[in-house]
């Protein structure tokens, strides 16, 4: 996790071990709760 | 450097961080050894270069339960391990609560000697057949022995 603070949050999951397909199915569980942004960033996925 | 390590151990945030080398730990063991710690931690994985790097962070549940016991880890939470053991579970009480046997647990920390608290922490009941690794519900734990032939 590269930054939390009360109402937002950035992780970076590598690549080679986090699929685009894995982290959209995660965020569309947790829709409810928070809006997910994710991006390309190198060898890691940036989810904010 | 080592083949596996420990990169970082904060007992003040119970978080710890792992470095593996990767031609030693398949992808696939690294999933399921992180899927066993799910109900008790937060598990991100992460590569850097020819390692993963492993962060764990004790999840909200695992903290409420250690407070509760005054930092003792003495039971899991409901359908605790069940997942990682292939839905396997003991009966529940009408609470709920599946049986369960006292383990010892981590002991408070020692003002003097130096101890950091996660002495003797149950992250893995090796009593339990139930638990994790032990279950080993991915049969990662099996003999290659008669796959090869040899025996």
């Amino acid at each position: 996790m590269t930054s939390l603070d009360t109402d937002t949050a950035t992780v970076r999951l590598h690549r080679a071990l986090y699929s685009e397909e894995a982290i959209a199915e995660a965020a569309e569980t947790f829709a409810g709760f928070a809006s997910f942004a994710v991006r390309a960033d190198g060898e890691h996925h940036v989810v904010e | 450097m080592t083949r596996s390590q420990i990169e970082t151990l904060d007992a003040a945030t119970s978080t710890l961080t792992l470095s593996l080398d990767i031609g030693l730990y398949p992808r696939d063991v690294l999933y399921a050894a992180a899927y066993v710690f799910l109900d008790r931690a937060y598990v991100l994985l992460d590569r850097v270069e020819s390692r993963f790097v492993v962060h764990f962070a004790p999840s909200t549940r695992s903290r409420r339960r250690r407070s509760r016991h005054g930092g003792r880890v003495r039971e899991r939470a409901p359908g605790a391990g069940a997942a990682a053991s292939g839905g396997r579970r003991e009966p529940a009480d009408h609470r709920g609560r599946g049986r369960r046997r006292d383990r010892g647990g981590a002991r408070p920390a020692s003002k003097d000697s130096g101890a950091t608290g996660l002495e003797g922490a149950t992250l893995i009941d090796p009593a339990d057949p139930q638990d994790g690794f032990v279950a080993d519900p991915q049969g990662i734990a099996r003999p290659w022995e008669p796959n090869k032939g040899t025996e």
